[in-house]
């Protein structure tokens, strides 16, 4: 890279004070050597003080209607501590939800071919062998086995996008060649067979998109903490996400919609997180989005991994 | 976090809404301005700040100190103000053309004909207003950084965990959002170009 390049491409951490004492003298003795540059340079420097006095004041009466937002926030949260307690996604469920599971593309990547259903999971004590087993491996979700049969059957019309996955209520509880279909709590889930979403084993680059629409985000947060904590616990499966989407677990939900980003350590411990998910949430989406598409600015680390994007139902 | 901070929290977790007041004293002209700078328009601002602080008392249990407070607090403001812009954006793309076309009938210098003296505080004032309309025309992502780098006053650590990304790409992005905002001026006015470089002289500050 030419040292011009070089120097305009940093000069915006040089200006912060974003970098080590090495690299600062290397720009300031170009900055020395370079009148274009040294120009550039006082330019942006100009702008950015300028920026740091951009600063509004508050309106006029910005702190009272706080206050009375405040006031009545506190008394709302009040009102809602003395509520019973119980989240409302299990309570939906209980109440008879239909399991819809949409996927929209054929899936390239092994999480699917290669033991979605929990043949290759270390985990499991239980050898596997038929949809016994994988039923068995299903029942992850206790939320949902209260109550079992409650609407059995009554999802044959609903409507499934996609190629993968088809809802069969009422039907046979086997699997029949091209699909496994599976019993769960009066509902029956048909899985196709992994050859319909690639070559086992093939781990083309790719991330998951999965996305929940839910009545009230937070409780689905709490959810999806439930359900990576479980998996923590399988320690060899460990979570391994950055800090920072930890950070997004612990603090701020916002309104209508929240992204997730996870990346697990092993396909095991994503497969068992896609199972619950999918256990936990009724009308989960889940579809493979290729990486390496030409997605602006894609950070660097966006690896393979899962993101949960929470939406709040209209 | 401070001793004092920490028993503000607490009590604000404990619903009380004056402490929330006190703890969020220093923090809450910064949250107008993030919403300001981000939805360009000082009624929705004054909303979706209050909405943030609102959000931020009501889910102040879930903040554990990992990052500091205020940081915290910006990072609920920009995801306030993200939400809003999503949503709005989804109506006005449509009429983003119209409003393209508009510009070009004339509108798109909005520097005042008349001469500012020579007194630089009328120029400083100037280019204010130009780096504000230039601020405005950048996308959503690079106002956003240039918000919390240039207004925030947030390192870029902080900035990383504010938008969720990595400390690389929020050093190219300030470095491309800078690059942007320094182009739109000088498209706007060659003249500038002067003057900015007699203020960096002056010493500025940095």
């Amino acid at each position: 890279m030419n040292r011009c390049d070089y120097f305009l491409e940093n000069l915006s951490s040089y200006i912060d004070g974003e970098m080590t004492e090495n690299e600062m003298k290397e720009i300031e003795q170009h900055l020395q050597e370079c009148d274009s540059c040294s120009s550039e340079y006082s330019i942006l420097k100009a702008i950015v003080s300028t920026c740091n006095e951009l600063e509004e004041e508050l309106p006029d009466g910005f702190s009272s209607s706080l206050h009375a937002r405040l006031e009545k926030a506190r008394d709302d949260m009040l009102a809602e501590r003395n509520k019973t307690p119980g989240l409302k996604i299990f309570s939906q469920i209980a109440a008879g939800f239909v399991i819809v599971i949409t996927l929209g593309l054929a899936i390239r990547a092994g999480f699917f071919g290669n033991g979605f259903l929990g043949q290759k999971t270390a985990s499991d004590a239980a050898p596997m062998a038929g949809s016994k087993s994988e039923s068995e491996r299903f029942s992850l979700s206790q939320q949902i086995s209260a109550n079992k049969n409650s609407e059995s059957g009554t999802s044959a019309d609903n409507a499934v996008t996609g190629g993968g996955f088809g809802l069969s209520g009422g039907m046979q509880d086997k699997a029949d060649g091209s699909d496994v279909t599976i019993d769960r709590n009066g509902y029956k889930v048909t899985f196709s067979t992994p050859a319909a979403f690639g070559e086992p084993g093939d781990t083309g680059s790719y991330f998951t998109r999965v996305t929940v629409v839910v009545d009230d985000i937070g409780e689905a947060v709490e959810l999806i903490k439930d359900i990576d904590k479980e998996l923590d616990e399988y320690g060899e499966n460990a979570f391994v996400a950055p800090e920072d989407t930890r950070a997004a677990f612990s603090e701020d939900i916002t309104e209508e919609y929240i992204e997730l980003k996870l990346t697990y350590g092993s396909k095991d411990a994503q497969q068992q997180f896609l199972a619950k998910m999918m256990s936990a949430f009724p009308n989960i989406q889940i579809e493979p989005v290729p990486s390496g598409d030409d997605k602006e600015e894609k950070a660097e680390d966006e690896q393979e991994g899962i993101t949960v994007i929470i939406e709040k139902k209209k | 976090m401070d001793a004092t901070e920490k028993r503000l929290v607490e009590l604000s977790v404990s619903g009380d809404v004056e402490a929330f007041e006190t703890l969020i004293q220093s923090h809450q002209k910064k949250v107008y301005n993030i919403a300001l700078r981000m939805t360009k328009n000082p009624e929705d601002a004054q909303e979706l700040a209050q909405d943030a602080l609102v959000r931020a008392f009501t889910s102040i249990k879930k903040f554990r100190g990992d990052s500091s407070f205020s940081t915290w607090l910006y990072r609920i403001t920009i995801n306030v103000c993200t939400d809003f812009l999503r949503k709005r954006n989804k109506a006005v793309l449509i009429s983003m053309e119209q409003g393209a076309a508009a510009n070009d009938n004339g509108q798109a210098m909005q520097i005042p004909e008349e001469t500012p003296g020579p007194e630089e505080l009328a120029e400083k004032a100037q280019l204010k207003e130009l780096l504000r309309d230039a601020m405005d025309s950048l996308s959503d992502e690079h106002r956003q950084v240039l918000i919390l780098r240039d207004m925030m006053d947030l390192s870029y650590k902080e900035i990383a965990d504010t938008l969720n990304v990595n400390e690389g790409t929020v050093k190219s992005r300030i470095n491309r959002a800078r690059t942007g905002l320094k182009e739109i001026i000088i498209q706007r006015t060659e003249l500038f170009k002067d003057y900015l470089v007699k203020l960096d002289r002056k010493g500025g500050n940095s």
